[in-house]
């Protein structure tokens, strides 16, 4: 069984990167399949830096004060604190690798990393959607996800998938018909999670043994 | 003909963290943690590592809490189950007895209320206040609310 190829944006190394208590299961089991060689996973390059503009901003600032300040109040200090203490120090410690880790898979992504070529812009001028509500960061994804798409699927890849939890936008539906045709021609399936569709089932020959 | 399914994800404001998991159902089968749908949002809350969760029917809003006390979607458990006419009696457009397509439509409108001014969207009323405040209420304040649909 050939590996699927699975397009991915910003949501997903925000997920998979961020403060390990806080990622979301189901990208870090995605990103575990990639580990694995089991899938192939393609992100355009934008996202890299919207990601760590992202998880930056996510760490608390003041992580478990309020708590601290409490367990001072209600029982002196003890073994909660060293819990506390923890806690606090994931927060050091993401901020310490965060970017490395982003890096290092990047680097392990190779030709998996999207970036925005002429023949990316080129498509994203002729790029003819059913609203203009996108913003411009958007298109440029939905641009080097679709044309990476298109290539693949000339080449006879198949099992093709656009995985993206927060932005319904991109996801062609019937209100969406022109969006919905690219989609089609690139042979790319749009999931609104990290869970890849179980493959049909094939049919069983029937056995003529009495 | 397959129905359309909808899911509502309220995420934080500035970045991808699905802070409430929203399903609109036509029915939950008794015991509620037994119920094919909350199995199912609280499969999705573990793997998005979201703490809470809705299920609306026409008649009952069953709401999960993430207790924290196992490691996996059991950690999900169905902690208050509300009358749907009461939750959304905020409304103007509040229906006894909406079909499941308008109560799609009044939950999303509902969950825009609950995430910009709550005391818009929440009726005065005990079991309600017990269930949302304070937890659920700062979870989803200020958040985006995505609508997934799906064939």
């Amino acid at each position: 069984m050939t590996s699927p190829h699975i397009f991915v944006e910003t949501n997903f190394l925000f997920g998979a990167f961020r403060m390990p208590s806080k990622r979301h299961r189901d990208a870090s089991a995605l990103k575990a399949r990639f580990d694995a060689d089991e899938a192939k996973l393609y992100v355009p390059y934008l996202c890299f830096q919207e990601s760590r503009h992202l998880i930056a901003k996510s760490l608390p600032s003041n992580r478990c004060a309020d708590l601290l300040e409490f367990h001072r109040f209600a029982a002196g200090t003890g073994t909660v604190k060293k819990l506390l203490d923890a806690a606090t120090s994931e927060v050091s410690r993401t901020k310490a690798v965060y970017q490395r880790e982003l890096t290092d898979f990047a680097a392990a992504l190779g030709d998996g990393i999207l970036h925005a070529t002429k023949e990316v812009f080129d498509f994203l001028e002729s790029l003819d959607l059913d609203d203009d509500d996108l913003k411009y960061n958007d298109k440029v994804i939905l641009a080097s996800v679709l044309l990476k798409a298109k290539e693949l699927r000339g080449s006879g890849a198949r099992g093709l998938f656009f995985a993206s939890v927060d932005k319904s936008h991109l996801q062609p539906t019937a209100h969406r018909p022109k969006m919905a045709r690219y989609y089609n021609e690139a042979g790319l399936v749009f999931i609104p999670n990290f869970v890849l569709p179980e493959p049909p089932e094939t049919p069983t020959r029937q056995s003529n043994a009495p | 003909m397959p129905s359309e399914r909808t899911d509502l994800t309220v995420f934080a404001k500035d970045y991808p963290e699905a802070r409430l998991v929203v399903e609109v159902k036509s029915a939950v089968s008794t015991p509620p943690e037994h119920d094919a749908a909350v199995r199912q949002v609280a499969r999705h809350m573990w793997g998005a590592n979201c703490h809470y969760g809705l299920v609306m029917t026409p008649t009952k809003t069953y709401i999960l809490r993430d207790d924290f006390s196992n490691t996996g979607p059991e950690a999900m458990r169905v902690t208050d189950v509300l009358p749907t006419a009461k939750l959304l009696s905020r409304l103007t457009r509040s229906l006894t007895e909406p079909s499941s397509q308008e109560l799609e439509v009044l939950a999303r409108e509902w969950l825009e209320r609950l995430t910009t001014s709550y005391q818009t969207a929440l009726p005065d009323d005990p079991d309600v206040t017990r269930a949302f405040f304070p937890d659920l209420v700062g979870a989803v304040a200020e958040g985006r609310v995505v609508a997934e649909v799906a064939a």
